[in-house]
């Protein structure tokens, strides 16, 4: 017997063959094609979904809520599940109160995911639920909501619809507030089944954000918002700020703009109304700049106490005639800073070499933002030297051709407040976490000396001068040493120069004068009723804000 | 039945046969396990598993009884199985269960009974005892015509159903009986002809189902259609990789998405949880199974005998074939099981009995 002759060793033969390119065929699919059809078979197998967990909290310096997170749900679906479309959409929609034919159209989608409506009530959600649809699931979300409504919103921000910071402290801090997003992963099976429990994807907020803590105290905050709402409406102004800081620290105690708006339905206020004025808003200081011109000089030595002049109610520099609003006549250097005398200022400034007076101006912080911890400061407009052409170099004197922002001015004003150093603002005081410990405190940043000692307390004389006996006597509180600069810029022209009847009143002030509690910044813009000098709108707010500051913290005179 | 003696029987039964078969079993089952355990609710899991244990059980008891039946029975009973099981083809075309758009099942008892598995096994014997007796007294035009004949009745009932996979079965396995018997091999060369001429003709007879499927493994497109259970087959079968995921890790049919795990997509889940080496590991003790028969064929000299081998060994092979090809792409997909591990009582049992009449084949030719 010759097996190789019998037929069935061929048919084995080609048994062989077969398998064996079988075996390079699966060899192929299996470690060849591996990468790719896995990949596939991934994709298929599951469904991301991403939420983001509960926003954290804003407290103020009080511990008081200022925006809170609040548990709503989302209502979505997974239309391959659903049966019955229409029957579906109808049931739904009576809840929901929303078109049945909307409902429809999005139940035909042919995805595995489709939001029905987003942040409903948690009894509108136990209602979709006690309806026991197949194929209907909902989330728990959270949504942002501000209590004391336009209280400090230009500093909160708000949040968009997906509880993204999108202005203020909302999104300068996001990042902090923002609940860790996770990824859920559903796994779902070729009829999209398999997605957890009861519908709801629970464990969901168990990643929350960190709270803040602000420096800012509501109920001063409060008072302030009053004050500035009553001036503006008073004066029919544009606009109104008012900053509160400790000029030691830095830390902000009120930071309130007029137009404001209510977070709640942030989108009902026109865009001038969300922005923060405090921080992105320029304006010419003005006199309230004057101080500023005068450090600069007597710090660098380009002048001293015994400066004269004599003012005539007008000066010509470079063919160009600048005006007084009075004669002073005869005038020492602190008779200068306290009649707020502007050919006196011109005089000075023209004493101190341009470069000189550049650094001192970039000293006291301007021409460069703050660094408050707030979105979208400005760096305020301060020209170099060499831009300062013609009349320009005698016009910084007087606090134009130069723009500052409030925060600005107040971080100035507040380096001459705390003996001669420049601080950084903040809001924000301390981080905590979400079980309400503090996990990060603030550490005041004192950055450098700006002025020395013995310039600073010439200033301060000074300023203490204008309100006891200048033009800011208007801010002065009795049995209080009040100090500070009155400021009525005028307001530029788009056409060049400057408008008629259009003023920018300020003051800026602190107390008690020797060491002062408090630092605060008041600025109108364009009153149109009841004058407009600083001394008048501005300076009497100043006296109310700082009149409450005083009954707020019994501050001892 | 004549008297057996314990010890005779043992020595009578081919001990590497059975160890092979032992081993493909047991993956069959474990395999199984694994497929079916994510089916269904918790207490009807393993449903599945149990009723395979009870298939495998009552076909290993058929297979030994079979054994022990002198094989020549069968081709005294060739005729009456033939006509048997082409009147089966006739009452399931008349009134069979149909699943799947097709009708193939009729009830017997608790179980669905497929006469396709029936009638695979009763061709073998049928062509085998036609083969035997006229085979060698005929010229080789009339056997050809002959076996066409009885060949092609129950195979237009099988397209009828349609069962394109056992039609192919039965195509192969009149080949293999052919080839084996002598024919020259010119016939089969103008047989292949005439396949390509006609296959025509033949698409348009096809369903509409049968049609998509044939086109989609041609094209393997439309991940959602026809070729859905392809691409998907494939996905399990790529997701193994070289070691595999582990058993009871393939993630394809856990979660459903590969269709008839545990039936004609068997061999994905395996290929998905035990890999490359695992796939190679089934397909050897295929090969060492199909060696081990081929060489029972070899020495057995009894004509009817060698060809029932023959026969039994070429629809085992086929069925590995068609049903390991479809799962990687390169057959088209039809419901053909993979013999001894599949789910399903018929398979398993038709399957057993060819071994059984295997096992007696070699119980009485066996060279000492």
């Amino acid at each position: 017997m010759r097996p190789y002759r019998d037929k069935v060793f061929f048919l084995s033969m080609f048994f062989m063959v077969a398998f064996i390119v079988l075996g390079f065929r699966i060899y192929k699919v299996m470690v060849v094609e591996s990468p790719r059809l896995r990949m596939k078979g991934f994709v298929e197998h599951f469904m991301y979904l991403s939420f983001l967990g509960e926003r954290g909290y804003i407290f103020d310096a009080a511990g008081r809520v200022l925006a809170a997170s609040t548990k709503v749900y989302s209502i979505f679906a997974c239309p391959p599940q659903v049966r019955n479309v229409s029957n579906v959409a109808l049931k739904i929609s009576r809840v929901l109160n929303l078109p049945p034919e909307k409902i429809v159209k999005r139940l035909k989608n042919r995805n595995q995911f489709v939001w029905i409506k987003r942040r409903v009530s948690e009894k509108t959600a136990e209602r979709v639920k006690g309806l026991k649809l197949k194929g209907i699931y909902m989330v728990p979300e959270s949504r942002r909501y501000y209590p004391y409504k336009t209280l400090a919103s230009n500093v909160l921000g708000f949040t968009g619809v997906d509880d993204q910071g999108l202005s203020g402290l909302e999104y300068e801090y996001d990042r902090v507030l923002r609940g860790t997003r996770r990824d859920i992963v559903l796994t779902k099976d070729a009829s999209g089944k398999e997605i957890p429990s009861d519908g709801i994807v629970d464990a969901l907020l168990h990643k929350e954000g960190k709270s803040i803590k602000l420096s800012i105290d509501a109920a001063m905050e409060y008072k302030v918002d009053k004050i500035l709402r009553g001036a503006v409406d008073y004066h029919r102004a544009k606009a109104g700020c008012i900053i509160v800081v400790n000029p030691y620290t830095g830390a902000v105690v009120a930071m309130s703009n007029f137009p404001t708006f209510d977070p709640n339905k942030f989108s009902k206020y026109p865009p001038e109304d969300r922005i923060n004025r405090c921080i992105s808003s320029v304006f010419e200081p003005g006199s309230t700049f004057k101080p500023f011109v005068v450090a600069a000089g007597l710090d660098s030595g380009y002048i001293n106490m015994s400066f004269g002049v004599y003012c005539r109610g007008s000066v010509v520099y470079r063919g160009t005639l600048i005006r007084d609003w009075k004669a002073h006549g005869r005038e020492k250097l602190d008779d200068i800073i306290k009649n707020s005398c502007n050919v006196g200022m011109v005089k000075v400034a023209l004493k101190i070499p341009s470069d000189v007076l550049y650094n001192y101006f970039l000293g006291f912080g301007f021409g460069r933002p703050t660094g408050i911890d707030l979105p979208g400061e400005t760096a305020g407009i301060l020209p170099l030297p060499s831009h300062w052409y013609g009349v320009g170099r005698a016009l910084v004197g007087i606090g134009q051709g130069i723009s500052v922002s409030v925060i600005q001015l107040t971080m100035a004003m507040s380096a001459i407040a705390n003996g001669g150093y420049l601080v950084k603002p903040y809001v924000v005081e301390g981080i905590l976490d979400s079980d309400g410990s503090l996990i990060r405190k603030r550490k005041p940043k004192v950055l450098y000396r700006v002025i020395s000692a013995s310039t600073d307390r010439l200033l301060k004389r000074m300023l203490l001068d204008v309100v006891n006996n200048g033009t800011g006597k208007n801010a002065r509180i009795k049995g209080y040493s009040v100090a500070g600069k009155t400021g009525t810029a005028q307001v530029p022209s788009k056409r060049g120069g400057y408008a008629r009847n259009r003023y920018v009143s300020s003051f800026v002030g602190f107390f008690p004068a020797s060491h002062p509690k408090f630092l605060v910044s008041v600025v109108i813009w364009e009153p149109h009723k009841g004058g407009y000098y600083g001394g008048e709108i501005a300076a009497p707010v100043f006296k109310r804000v700082a009149t409450a500051l005083i009954e707020h913290y019994k501050i001892s005179p | 039945m004549p008297k057996i003696e314990l010890k005779s029987w043992i020595k009578g039964l081919d001990p590497y046969l059975l160890f092979i078969l032992f081993l493909l079993i047991t993956l069959g089952l474990t395999t199984l396990y694994s497929a079916t355990l994510y089916k269904g609710n918790i207490s009807g899991r393993h449903l599945y598993f149990a009723k395979q244990v009870v298939w495998v059980t009552i076909a290993t008891v058929s297979m030994f009884i079979i054994s022990l039946v002198d094989y020549h029975i069968w081709d005294k009973l060739s005729f009456l199985l033939y006509i048997t099981s082409v009147i089966l083809l006739l009452i399931v075309m008349i009134k069979g269960h149909i699943s799947l758009g097709a009708r193939r099942w009729i009830n017997v008892g608790p179980f669905l009974v497929q006469p396709s598995e029936f009638l695979k096994v009763s061709m073998v014997i049928f062509l085998s005892h036609f083969l035997s007796k006229y085979g060698r007294k005929m010229r080789a035009i009339k056997i050809v015509a002959l076996s066409l004949i009885i060949v092609g009745i129950p195979f237009l009932l099988v397209v009828k159903q349609p069962d394109l996979g056992t039609a192919m079965l039965i195509a192969f396995i009149s080949v293999g009986i052919l080839f084996v018997s002598g024919i020259p091999i010119r016939y089969f060369i103008y047989g292949f002809i005439s396949v390509a001429i006609l296959s025509p003709f033949v698409w348009h007879k096809l369903a509409d189902y049968q049609k998509k499927r044939i086109l989609s493994f041609l094209y393997q497109s439309d991940p959602l259609g026809a070729s859905y259970n392809l691409i998907q087959a494939k996905i399990s079968v790529g997701s193994g990789r070289l070691f595999g995921k582990g058993f009871f890790r393939g993630t394809q049919h856990e979660l459903r998405f590969l269709p008839m795990g545990h039936t004609d997509f068997i061999f994905c889940v395996l290929a998905e949880e035990l890999g490359f080496i695992g796939s190679m590991i089934l397909v050897i003790l295929y090969t060492l199974l199909f060696f081990r028969m081929a060489t029972i064929a070899t020495y057995t000299l009894d004509m009817f005998g060698k060809y029932l081998v023959v026969g039994f060994m070429v629809m085992l092979f086929s069925q590995v074939l068609i049903n390991i090809g479809m799962s990687i792409g390169i057959m088209p997909i039809t419901g053909v099981p993979l013999p001894f591990v599949s789910y399903g009582g018929s398979s398993i049992l038709s399957n057993m009995a060819a071994v059984g009449v295997i096992l007696n084949v070699y119980r009485q030719n066996k060279v000492s």
